[in-house]
C-alpha cells in the first residue's frame, strides 16, 4: 500500500497532538469543573431545595464574587474556603460561565434534552468549543 | 479574649444539650401564634445587647451566609440588617420550636442553629441586626420603567379591587418594618420570592393568623417578582 | 454492590420508597429504552459497564451528558442498590435501610441506558467481549468496571467468610451485616464492651469506623450509660483523627475515666491478630479482649471481578492511568472507584462519583478521536461523630508528576475552633449531601 506525504503528515501531527493532549492541557473544563461540584449543590447546580446553595442561572459576577471571598478568606465558610483554594480566577470564571446557563428549575423536572443544550450552551460561554 | 472564650464555652455546652436531645429532624410541636401569645412572648424575652450580639454573630458563623452585619451576599439567604428586634427574635423562636420548618431541609441550617442558643443569645442577635440599618441589595437592579408606576401603587395604595392593603400600611413607608414585621427594603429578591410563594402555597405558616399570607394569594408571578426588584432597590436615606 | 442486596429486594425493599423519592416516572418509565435503542446508529459504539452502583451509575449518567449518540449498557448483578453510605446511621437507627436503597430505572429511563441484571463472570479482552453467569455474550467497545472491594480475612486467623456472615460482622457492605450489627448493638448487656477494629490502609471510606464508633458511644450515653466501645486500632493515625477526637472529648468524655470510647493505636498493641467467635474475643498485641459484640473490618483488595478479570497488580488494588481512569494493565479497560489506586484520593463514593465523571469525558473523547481535555478531581467526606457534630476533609485533585494530587491548598480537614457553629453546620451539610449525592448517582 502507498501512503502519501500528506496523509504520513497528518498522521504525525494528530499523533504529536494526542500525546500532547495527555501530557496535559493547561485548564480543565468550565463543565468538567462543575460537574464535581453536584454532589453537593444538586446536578448541574440545579437543586433549589436544600440547605447548600443552587448554583444553575446563578449570575457569574455572584459566583466570582463568593468563590473569591471564600478563597480569599474574606467571607467565612465551613468547607468552600477549602474547596475555593483548589482554583484559579481563569478555573473559576469558566464554572461560573458554565453554571450561568443552566435552567433555574430543579433537575427532576429537566429533560435530557434541554439539559445537554443548557450544558452545550455553558461550554460555549465558557469558550470552550463542544 | 477571655470573655470571647467564655462565650464559645457557654455556646456549646447549649449546643451539647441540643445534641443529646435530637433525632434526625424530629420536629418539635408548639401551638400557632395568636397575637396574644406572642406579644406574651415577645414581652417575656430578655432585653438584647448588640455588642454581645455581634459575637454571637461571628461564633455561630451566622456571617458565613448573612454577611458582616446582616447584608446577605447572596441571592439564596435573607439580609437581617436593620430588621425590627420583635421579628428577629419571632424567627429564630419560630425555627426552634417547630413553627418554620417550610420545605425543612433548606430550613435545617437554621432550625439547627436556633435550637443552639439560649433566649438571652437571640434577644443579643436581635440587638446586633436592629442596630444596622438596611441598604439596597448589593446586586439590586433597577426595575423596568413599565413596572415601577403599577409596583409603586400596590405598595403606597393597595388594590381595593382585590382587598389589597398596601405593603407599606404594615412594612412602612420606607420598608423599614415595625415590630414582629419585617424590613423589606434592600431584601434580596430570591428570597421574597421564595417566602411569598411559600406562603401562597401554605408551605409557610407561622405568620399570626393568616396576618400576611391571606395577601399573597391575589397576586400574580410577576407581580411578585417586580414587588421582589422594587424592595430590593429601596434606599431608606 | 452489596452481595445480600438480592435476598433483601425478595422481601420488603419496596417500591413505595422509591416512587415517593424520585416520582412515578422513575419507577415507570423503564419501556423507554425499547423506543431509543432503535434510534442508535448501527456504528455507535458500545460502552459497557460491570457494576450499577456509585461508579457505575454515575459514569453511564454523565456518558450521556458527554455523548448523545454512544450505547451504553450497565451489567449489574442486583435489581437494587442499597447504599454504604449513611449505613451507619441504621445501625443506631438514625435511617431506615429501605431509605438507603436505590434502583438503576432513572438511569435506564431518563438517559437511555440499557440495564442488564446479571453477573459479569468473564471477558475475553482480544474479542473484546463480556461473559456472564445467565449465558450472554456481550460485545464492548470499550469497558467499565467498577467491582468495589473484597476482604482478607485469612490476615487474622480463625477467621472466615462464615464467621462474618454469622457471628463476627464487618457492616462493611450495606445491607444483612448493617441489621445484624444494629442487633448485636441493641443487645450489648448493661456495662457491656463493643469492640470496633478497623482495618489497615488503604480500606474503603477511610473515616466509617471512627463515625462508627462515635455513633455506638452516643447510642450508650442515651441508652446504656455504663458500656463502652473500644477501637482495637492497627494505625497510630486515621483520616481526620484531629476533630474527631476533639468531638470525642466534647461529647463521651474521651481520655477521663468515664470515657465512652477508648481507643487503641498500632503502637499501643491495637492490631488484632487471631478471632475467636465461640468465646467472643480477639487477640491483640496488647493482650486478649473480650466483648458483648466484636465488629471486625477485615483488610481489604480489590473487588473479585477485579481479580478475575486479572486488572490487580501485587498489591490487590488496580493501577490505572491518572487522566483517564483506563487500566494500566489492559487497554480499553476502564476500572472506577474503590479497587483502583488513586493516589491520594480517598476511597469514597464521593471519589468514585468523581472518577466516573472524569472518566466518562475521557471514554467520550476518545471514541470520538478528540484530544483529552484536563482532569480534575473532587471528594469531600462529611462524617458524623455525633448527630448533630459533623466533621469534614475536602480537597480538589489534579494530576501532577505522575501522581494524583490536592490542587492549589484546597486539602483540609474541619479546623478546630471554638466556634460552637462549625460542627453544627457541618452536620446538616452531612445531611444535604448525602441526599444530594444519591440523586446524581441514581436520578
Amino acid at each position: 500500500m502507498q501512503t502519501s506525504p500528506l496523509k504520513t503528515l497528518i498522521a504525525a501531527v494528530s499523533l504529536m497532538a494526542a500525546t500532547h493532549a495527555h501530557a496535559e492541557p493547561q485548564m480543565a473544563t468550565g463543565q468538567a469543573m462543575a460537574w464535581q461540584c453536584a454532589p453537593c449543590h444538586g446536578v448541574n447546580g440545579q437543586e433549589f431545595s436544600e440547605a447548600m446553595p443552587p448554583l444553575a442561572g446563578m449570575p457569574v459576577k455572584q459566583f466570582m464574587d463568593a468563590m473569591l471571598a471564600y478563597r480569599e478568606g474574606t467571607r467565612p465558610a465551613v468547607i468552600m474556603d477549602r474547596v475555593a483554594r483548589g482554583f484559579t480566577d481563569e478555573e473559576l470564571n469558566a464554572m461560573a460561565q458554565w453554571f450561568a446557563k443552566q435552567p433555574i428549575k430543579p433537575w427532576e423536572q429537566t429533560t435530557l434534552q434541554e439539559s445537554l443544550s443548557a450544558q452545550q450552551a455553558g461550554a460555549q460561554a465558557a469558550g470552550e468549543k463542544q | 479574649m477571655l470573655k470571647r472564650t467564655l462565650l464559645a464555652a457557654a455556646l456549646f455546652s447549649v449546643s451539647a444539650i441540643a445534641i443529646a436531645s435530637g433525632g434526625h429532624g424530629e420536629k418539635p410541636q408548639a401551638n400557632p401564634w395568636t397575637h396574644f401569645s406572642l406579644d406574651n412572648q415577645i414581652r417575656a424575652m430578655p432585653s438584647g445587647d448588640a455588642t454581645r450580639g455581634q459575637d454571637i454573630h461571628s461564633q455561630m458563623m451566622c456571617n458565613a451566609c448573612h454577611g458582616e452585619k446582616g447584608e446577605s451576599p447572596s441571592r439564596n439567604y435573607a439580609s437581617l440588617n436593620g430588621q425590627p428586634e420583635a421579628y428577629t427574635i419571632k424567627m429564630m423562636l419560630d425555627y426552634r420550636d417547630g413553627r418554620r420548618w417550610e420545605n425543612y431541609h433548606q430550613a435545617e441550617i437554621m432550625v439547627k442553629i436556633s435550637q443552639a442558643l439560649n433566649d438571652q443569645q437571640i434577644a443579643d442577635l436581635a440587638s446586633f441586626y436592629a442596630q444596622h440599618k438596611t441598604q439596597p441589595w448589593t446586586y439590586a437592579q433597577p426595575l423596568a420603567a413599565a413596572e415601577q408606576a403599577p409596583t409603586d401603587k400596590v405598595v403606597r395604595k393597595g388594590d381595593f379591587e382585590r382587598m389589597l392593603t398596601p405593603c407599606a400600611s404594615c412594612h412602612g413607608a420606607k420598608g423599614e418594618g415595625n415590630g414582629v414585621v419585617p424590613a423589606l427594603a434592600g431584601q434580596v429578591p430570591e428570597y421574597f420570592v421564595r417566602t411569598m410563594k411559600a406562603y401562597q402555597s401554605g408551605e409557610r405558616h407561622n405568620d399570626v393568623q393568616k396576618g400576611m399570607s391571606q395577601f399573597t394569594h391575589d397576586l400574580s408571578d410577576e407581580e411578585i417578582q417586580a414587588l421582589a426588584e422594587y424592595y430590593a432597590a429601596m434606599d431608606r436615606q | 454492590m452489596s452481595q445480600f442486596a438480592q435476598s433483601l429486594s425478595n422481601g420488603k425493599l419496596g417500591r413505595r420508597e422509591l416512587i415517593k423519592r424520585f416520582g412515578i416516572s422513575a419507577v415507570a418509565a423503564s419501556g423507554l429504552f425499547g423506543a431509543s435503542k432503535n434510534a442508535y446508529a448501527k456504528s455507535a459504539p458500545h460502552v459497557v459497564v460491570l457494576g450499577g452502583g456509585v461508579g457505575g451509575s454515575t459514569f453511564a449518567k454523565y456518558l450521556r451528558f458527554a455523548d448523545s449518540d454512544v450505547k451504553i449498557t450497565i451489567i449489574e448483578q442486583y435489581p437494587e442498590y442499597i447504599t454504604c453510605l449513611r449505613s451507619n446511621d441504621v445501625i443506631v437507627g438514625y435511617h431506615t435501610l429501605d431509605e438507603l436503597t436505590f434502583n438503576l430505572d432513572t438511569v435506564q429511563s431518563k438517559y437511555q441506558v440499557n440495564v442488564i441484571i446479571d453477573k459479569a463472570i468473564g471477558a475475553d479482552f482480544d474479542k473484546k467481549t463480556v461473559t456472564t453467569a445467565k449465558g450472554q455474550v456481550i460485545a464492548y467497545d470499550k469497558l467499565v468496571v467498577s467491582p468495589g472491594i473484597d476482604f482478607k480475612f485469612e490476615d487474622y486467623e480463625g477467621h472466615s467468610k462464615e464467621l462474618a456472615e454469622t457471628k463476627i460482622f464487618h457492616g462493611y457492605k450495606a445491607g444483612p451485616q448493617t441489621l445484624a450489627l444494629r442487633e448485636q448493638l441493641l443487645s450489648v448487656p448493661k456495662g457491656g464492651t463493643a469492640i470496633i477494629a478497623p482495618p489497615q490502609n488503604p480500606f474503603r471510606c477511610p473515616p466509617g469506623p471512627y463515625e462508627r464508633a462515635s455513633f455506638f458511644a452516643e447510642y450508650f450515653q442515651k441508652h446504656n450509660p455504663t458500656a463502652k466501645v473500644i477501637v482495637l486500632d492497627p494505625k497510630d493515625r486515621f483520616t481526620k483523627d484531629g476533630p474527631f477526637k476533639k468531638a470525642w472529648e466534647r461529647l463521651y468524655g474521651y481520655q477521663t475515666d468515664n470515657s465512652l470510647i477508648e481507643w487503641v493505636s498500632g503502637s499501643d498493641g491495637g492490631r488484632v491478630l487471631s478471632v475467636d467467635g465461640k468465646n467472643n474475643s480477639v487477640e491483640t498485641m496488647a493482650g486478649t479482649f473480650k466483648a458483648d459484640m466484636i465488629n471486625l473490618i477485615p483488610n481489604q483488595r480489590a473487588g473479585k471481578l477485579a481479580q478475575i478479570l486479572g486488572l490487580t497488580d501485587a498489591s490487590g488494588w488496580c493501577p490505572i492511568d491518572r487522566f483517564t481512569f483506563e487500566s494500566s494493565l489492559q487497554k480499553e479497560v476502564y476500572v472506577l472507584g474503590d479497587s483502583t489506586i488513586a493516589d491520594a484520593m480517598p476511597k469514597s463514593g464521593y471519589s468514585a462519583n468523581s472518577q466516573a465523571k472524569v472518566c466518562a469525558q475521557a471514554v467520550a473523547d476518545t471514541l470520538r478521536d478528540r484530544p483529552l481535555t484536563k482532569s480534575v478531581y473532587a471528594n469531600v467526606c462529611y462524617s458524623l461523630a455525633g448527630d448533630n457534630y459533623g466533621v469534614s476533609i475536602a480537597a480538589i485533585y489534579e494530576v501532577r508528576d505522575g501522581l494524583i494530587q490536592p490542587k492549589g491548598k484546597s486539602e483540609g480537614v474541619s479546623p478546630i475552633t471554638d466556634k460552637p457553629a462549625q460542627p453544627i453546620l457541618e452536620a446538616v451539610y452531612q445531611k444535604n449531601w448525602q441526599r444530594e449525592f444519591v440523586k446524581d448517582v441514581f436520578s
